[in-house]
């Protein structure tokens, strides 16, 4: 990337965010996610630098062949901590990849919305990110890619133990997928603990939306299929979609329900959230995170109907650390102070008093 | 060099075999060669049988622990819950006690749904003979005969697809059914590479180590 078409990409939000897709009061957006490794080559974690090296270009020349012209390449070496977090910001990478091992590569559309890893923990991790739930369709991306794919490298695979994969709990057919939700009627009648049981004895897992043992801020949840072995792609992917559509006519039946016997409540909420935000001078990552995402509740149930949704969700990718830095310029230790200005800047909220 | 067995005083005796072209090499003080029977306390005659019996125990125990492939051993992948390599599964999988790697449950469950697809792929060894390119299970060997038919369009150009080059050569002289298994592995030969891995177990559970 040039210079100027870097800064483009910082300063746009990532289209499966700002887009509103199928169920979109409810889900945020859904991911498809593949690990896959390649016969003979030692995973990245045990791999030496010449084997990654290797395996990192093996992988690359594959993506380059499969979907030609669609990528943009971006290698993570050069890249320091916060070169690198910028990407995980827009669910790009994992976590664990602020650190990764050298020889590791990211390939990603120019809509954001089908990407690769290579040598994350596994050789390859292959993505589809969508807005809304759309399960089948994101399932759908990542197989058609997988295939062609499967078609250029030797992918690890056992008939007992499926695709295999550094850590067991992605053997079999290496698919996790996950639905961000909204849920602030189900947190507000205190439905949640039952929803978690319900969603654990079918094996799926409910956690704080940015990521594993996470606790939920601005009652966004992220439900996602726990085992990968012994369950086929596609029954996985109706049984989750099955799922999330029952959770979302139950959240809107909560929302109703709130709305009908205690309105203020909801509205009590995003009031107080917009009072911080009118009254604060400093706005910690976490902060600005939980009151955009009550914000873009908010917007769902009708009551902060005078700011942009579109705004509201490219804050929750620009208000990040690493976005932030980028786009403003700014010192560290002037970051609360700068995302506050930017958060206030872009929904249009006048400073208190 | 220190000895093999007692891994504390200077190895006094070296001794060399060549068994089908593979060498294998033992460094022992004298004690141990004595506790080991092989050789008497006051002559220096030495007992082929006893080393042999040595060399098996030492490759026995070697292959059980430790991926020929990327040198992970069980111990590794208890404590670290990750496997080195794909073929580790194939060495470690049925050492470890279920509840030593994460999910360990999900063990007696199969694998259900697609399989790689294996189209455009050219194996090092079939490239000229492989013809149908969207066999979706590993296919057999393909049939000796070929079609020579001039009209169909000639399959495109193999992609330089290397080969199985990280599986090194086993430096175990013994080690025949772990190189006959990677061997049935990279030939996605499955059937074989189970009966294969059902001998080792059967080695392993035979052996008292």
């Amino acid at each position: 990337m040039s210079p100027e078409e870097f800064h483009r990409f910082v300063s746009s939000s990532p289209s499966w965010l700002r887009e509103i897709g199928p169920e979109g009061d409810v889900v945020l957006s859904t991911r498809a996610r593949l690990a896959r490794n390649v016969r003979g080559y030692s995973f990245p974690g045990r791999a030496t630098a010449p084997e990654r090296r290797e395996l990192r270009d093996l992988a690359l020349a594959a993506l380059r062949r499969v979907r030609p012209g669609i990528f943009a390449y971006v290698d993570l070496d050069p890249l320091d901590t916060q070169g690198r977090r910028l990407y995980h910001e827009r669910h790009l990478l994992g976590a664990q990849m602020i650190q990764a091992l050298p020889y590791a590569s990211l390939a990603f559309s120019s809509d954001e919305r089908l990407s690769a890893v290579v040598n994350e923990e596994d050789h390859l991790r292959l993505q589809s990110l969508l807005p809304g739930l759309q399960l089948a369709e994101a399932w759908k991306q990542v197989d058609r890619f997988d295939d062609d794919l499967s078609g250029r490298l030797d992918f690890a695979f056992d008939p007992d133990l499926g695709y295999l994969s550094a850590c067991p709990s992605n053997l079999g057919t290496g698919l996790r997928l996950s639905v961000m939700l909204s849920l602030p009627g189900l947190e507000n009648k205190d439905e949640i603990p039952r929803v978690t049981k319900a969603v654990e004895a079918i094996g799926f897992t409910l956690r704080g939306c940015t990521g594993e043992g996470s606790a939920a801020i601005g009652a966004t949840w992220q439900l996602s299929n726990q085992s990968t072995l012994g369950e086929a792609e596609e029954s996985i992917v109706n049984r989750l979609q099955d799922f999330t559509l029952d959770l979302v006519e139950r959240e809107r039946a909560a929302r109703r329900d709130l709305a009908l016997h205690t309105p203020l409540v909801l509205e009590n909420v995003i009031a107080r959230n917009l009072a911080i935000l009118s009254a604060s001078t400093l706005l910690t990552e976490e902060e600005a995170l939980c009151i955009l995402f009550v914000l873009v509740a908010g917007h769902a149930t009708g009551h902060v109907q005078r700011l942009k949704l579109r705004n509201i969700r490219s804050l929750i990718v620009h208000s990040r650390q690493s976005h932030l830095h980028h786009i403003t310029r700014c010192d560290e230790d002037k970051h609360d102070q700068a995302r506050c200005r930017l958060v206030r800047a872009a929904l249009e909220i006048a400073q208190w008093p | 060099m220190i000895c093999d067995f007692c891994q504390q005083q200077e190895a006094s005796i070296h001794i060399e075999q060549t068994v089908n072209g593979l060498r294998a090499a033992l460094n022992i003080c004298h004690p141990c060669a004595v506790a080991q029977g092989l050789t008497p306390e006051s002559s220096a005659q030495f007992n082929p049988a006893a080393f042999a019996e040595i060399l098996r125990r030492q490759q026995l125990s070697q292959q059980a622990r430790i991926c020929p492939n990327c040198r992970t051993t069980t111990e590794m992948v208890a404590r670290d819950g990750k496997a080195g390599c794909p073929l580790c599964y194939t060495v470690h999988w049925s050492q470890l006690e279920p509840g030593q790697w994460q999910r360990s449950r999900d063990w007696d469950l199969r694998h259900k749904g697609k399989e790689p697809l294996r189209h455009g792929q050219r194996k090092p060894k079939d490239a000229a003979a492989e013809s149908t390119p969207a066999a979706v299970a590993p296919a057999p060997r393909p049939a000796p005969q070929q079609k020579k038919s001039s009209s169909a369009p000639p399959p495109p150009p193999p992609d330089p697809i290397p080969e199985e080059t990280r599986l090194l050569p086993s430096s175990d002289p013994m080690a025949e059914l772990q190189t006959a298994l990677r061997h049935a592995i990279a030939d996605e030969d499955y059937e074989h590479a189970a009966a294969i891995r059902d001998q080792i177990r059967k080695l392993r559970e035979g052996d008292p180590s």
